[in-house]
Formats: C-alpha cells, sequence, structure tokens
C-alpha cells in the first residue's frame, strides 16, 4: 500500500551522484587512453611484437614511432618485418633508407644483397655487386661468396680454385660437394633413352628411371603387336592392319616418351640441386650475421 | 494541472507504466516483423557438375576442324559413357587437345601416346605427381614438349594451385 506522505521521488540528487561518478571516470579513461599510445609504450609494443613475429603489426608500431622522433635500429627493424612478410621490394626501399649517415649502413647494404639474391635474377644481382654501389666496408667476404653461388647457381663458375677459396675453411667441404654436383650432375642422354627405347619397348623409360612406365610400354606395345600378328595369321586383315597401326602409334609414343622422361628426369636432378643449396644456405642465413636487437 | 489526489497520481503512474510497456511491446513486434517471410523451402541435393564439353565446332579451319571431329567423336563414343575416370589434370582428352594446340597434330598425338600409357601404369600415382587443387594429379602439357626450358620440376608433396 502507498503511503500519501512518502511517495517523492527525488531525482535530482540522484542524478548528480551520478555524474559526479560517471564525469571522473570519463576524465580518467581518457587519461590513461593517452598514456597507451604514448611513443614509449608504442616502441616497447612494436618490439613485444616482433619478438613474437607479428611483423606486420609491429612494423605499423614503428612507423607510428617514427612519426616523432628518428630512428636507425627501427628502420632497419622495418625493413626487417617487411622482408619477414615477403614483401621484398618495399623492405629494399626500406633499406636504402640507411645507405648513408647510419651506424647500420653496413648491416642494411648486407640486407639488401640477401634480398637480391633471394629474388633469383642472378644476371642482376652479379650487375649490382659490379656497381661497388652497394659494397659494404666490413664485409667483402660476404659479397664474394654470393657472388660466387650466384655463378653456381647459372651454372657459370669457369675456376674452380676461386670459386672454392671464396669461402672459409669450414665451408670449403660442403662447398666442394655442390662445385661437383652441378659440374658432374648425373644428367641422362635423351638420345641413348631413345635408341634404348627403339630396340626394347620402354627400356628408355627404365633407363631415365622410370621402370614403371617402362614396363607398361613394353606391355602395351607387345599386347598390340600380338594381337596384330594374331590375327593376320588367322586371316583377319583388317582387324591385323588397325592393331598394327595402334601398335606403330604407341611404338612411337614410347620413344617420345622415353626423351620426354630423360628431360624431366635431368629437372629433377636441377631442382634437388637448387633446393640443397638453398636448404644449406638459408640454415647458414647467407652467411650474415644478423644484428643482436633483431630478437633471434 | 496539477494532481493533488493520490489516485490521479496512482492513474498517471499506471498510464505511465502502460505506454512504456506498450512502447516495448511495439519495437520487438517490429523487429519480429520482416519484409519477407519465412516460407519453408523444399531442399535439394543436387550437386553442381562440371560444365560438359558440349558437341560444338568453334572453327572452321582444317586443323582445329579434324581436332574438334576427333574430340567429339572421344566424347560422344567413349567419356559420357565412360565418365569421369581419369585422375590426371588436365585429363587426357583435353591433354591431346591442349598438345596440338601448343605443337602440331603429329607431336601432339605422340603426346597424348606417351599419357596414355603413364595413366595405364596404375601402380604410378601421388606422391609421384603433385596433386592440382581439382584433387587430380598434375600432370601438366609443357613437361613433354621435350623443350628443357619449359620443364619443370614438381614435387610431390605439393598441391598445384
Amino acid at each position: 500500500m502507498y503511503n500519501n506522505s512518502r511517495v517523492k521521488f527525488h531525482i535530482y540528487p540522484w542524478l548528480s551522484l551520478i555524474l559526479l561518478v560517471i564525469l571522473p571516470s570519463l576524465h580518467y579513461s581518457q587519461q590513461s587512453f593517452n598514456d597507451i599510445l604514448s611513443a614509449e609504450n608504442r616502441l616497447k609494443f612494436g618490439n613485444y611484437l616482433f619478438c613474437q613475429k607479428d611483423y606486420l603489426r609491429a612494423a605499423d608500431e614503428y612507423r607510428e614511432y617514427l612519426k616523432i622522433s628518428n630512428n636507425d635500429t627501427l628502420r632497419f627493424k622495418i625493413g626487417y618485418s617487411l622482408f619477414k612478410l615477403g614483401r621484398f621490394h618495399e623492405s629494399m626501399d626500406n633499406y636504402k633508407s640507411l645507405f648513408y649517415n647510419s651506424a647500420l649502413t653496413d648491416e642494411a647494404k648486407l640486407q639488401f644483397i640477401k634480398i637480391k639474391f633471394l629474388l633469383n635474377d642472378f644476371a642482376d644481382f652479379r650487375s649490382i655487386i659490379d656497381q661497388k654501389n652497394y659494397s659494404t666496408n666490413n664485409y667483402p667476404g660476404i659479397e664474394t661468396k654470393l657472388y660466387q653461388l650466384s655463378l653456381l647457381f647459372d651454372d657459370l663458375v669457369t675456376d674452380s680454385l676461386l670459386f672454392i677459396n671464396s669461402f672459409d675453411q669450414d665451408e670449403k667441404n660442403v662447398m666442394l660437394k655442390f662445385y661437383m654436383q652441378r659440374k658432374y650432375p648425373g644428367y641422362k642422354n635423351e638420345t641413348t633413352a631413345g635408341i634404348l627405347s627403339a630396340i626394347i619397348p620402354g627400356l628408355g623409360k627404365i633407363y631415365a628411371d622410370e621402370t614403371g612406365d617402362g614396363i607398361t610400354s613394353f606391355i602395351l606395345t607387345y599386347a598390340l603387336s600380338f594381337l596384330s600378328y594374331n590375327n593376320f595369321k588367322n586371316d583377319h586383315n583388317t582387324r591385323g592392319w588397325i592393331f598394327a597401326g595402334l601398335a606403330a602409334y604407341f611404338y612411337a609414343g614410347n620413344i617420345y616418351g622415353s626423351l620426354s622422361a630423360v628431360q624431366n628426369y635431368n629437372a629433377a636432378l636441377n631442382f634437388r640441386f637448387d633446393s640443397d643449396l638453398r636448404l644449406y644456405l638459408s640454415q647458414k642465413n647467407y652467411f650474415i650475421h644478423e644484428p643482436d636487437f633483431l630478437c633471434k | 494541472m496539477r494532481l493533488n489526489n493520490f489516485n490521479d497520481k496512482i492513474l498517471l503512474n499506471k498510464i505511465v507504466r502502460l505506454v512504456v510497456v506498450l512502447f516495448f511491446i511495439s519495437q520487438c513486434m517490429i523487429a519480429q516483423s520482416e519484409l519477407k517471410k519465412w516460407i519453408k523451402l523444399d531442399a535439394t541435393y543436387e550437386t553442381e557438375q562440371p560444365a560438359r564439353s558440349g558437341y560444338i565446332i568453334k572453327n572452321k579451319e582444317a586443323g582445329s576442324l579434324l581436332l574438334s571431329v576427333f574430340k567429339i567423336t572421344y566424347n560422344f563414343l567413349i567419356s559420357d559413357l565412360d565418365g569421369d575416370n581419369c585422375p590426371f589434370y588436365p585429363t587426357c582428352s583435353q591433354f591431346f587437345i591442349q598438345s596440338v594446340e601448343e605443337t602440331n597434330l603429329v607431336k601432339g598425338a605422340l603426346m597424348f601416346a606417351d599419357r596414355f600409357t603413364r595413366d595405364t601404369n596404375i601402380f604410378k600415382r601421388y606422391p609421384y605427381y603433385p596433386l592440382h587443387k581439382s584433387g587430380r594429379l598434375y600432370d601438366p602439357v609443357h613437361n613433354y614438349k621435350l623443350n628443357f626450358s619449359d620443364v619443370v620440376h614438381y614435387p610431390g608433396d605439393i598441391v598445384v594451385q
């Protein structure tokens, strides 16, 4: 039941109290928001993201920091982040900004050269090394190694002694192995495969390490030839000629196939050589010692 | 208007409450009503079929005409009846067409004979060939044109896009 004398709703004191609580809290939260986005916090957060390998957001934080203050280390780290993100050309442009008047000039040039090497245009890579514009003062040995390796990738090494001597003592054995592999890759010969397949169908494919295809080819040609012979023998000349035509067709196809099998075999050899060498170089980080600030 | 009477105040209170409740109910009704009413739909279990090649002769040149005749005959007599069985991408008939288009009829026919042999070898499947994104084994034409610079080795553990 309502009591007449006591039913009053005093809204203004309550409203005042709510406003007194809300307004200071809004003010406080706004202040703390400003602190979070301070340059120091962006730098700390960027470093944290960088060490967590979140390179995309780390680069964003570093860029925000660079709007307030210049920092060569951060420019280097942005270049490194872009490289890790696969944005090679952007990364190279970023490193170029450190080529002059910076304590990290040599390191930036090394990273630039490494990316140029990874782009697989070795002729362009060698022309850049020859220009000397991108040469480092402190790491000439690394440039020479990569230069020689670019020649090895393109199969243009002419002086084996010069090639081997470009590398350190502990690397020479591995490099000698790669050099010999490139020099004597163990290619199969197309003509040999063709002749073998002409003598016995499928033999050229077996020579090209395609044993299953070789046996299939032999069975197919043999079966069609037998059918042709059998039909001629039993006076079914029309069928005999049809099977003879098919046998000849697959016989010719088997010779052609053995040539292409050899080409595929040789391409696989090249692929394995490239993969092994790239894996080795990747493990050695392309002979480049990266700065300690990169959170390894 | 001043409400001196206690009953008037109670009445006003009730009216305000009623208005508030009606307001919320109307909002809920508006939110529920949609422009298009929900209706029952019959479920369809049809899967999307790849486009058929069709029996169309597109080109009137002699070579293309011959090729089209081969293709149509093969599709009509064998492929459409036998079904989608080729494990490779491109399929054997597509391989033949591409081979002839990229080289010539004689070389394309030899490439097809070689492909047919590889197709017959049921023991050489994955992982000797890489997978194409279509789920078939990837065996492209450019690796068999006898042009070494065109040959690309695909390791068996990748999916070609």
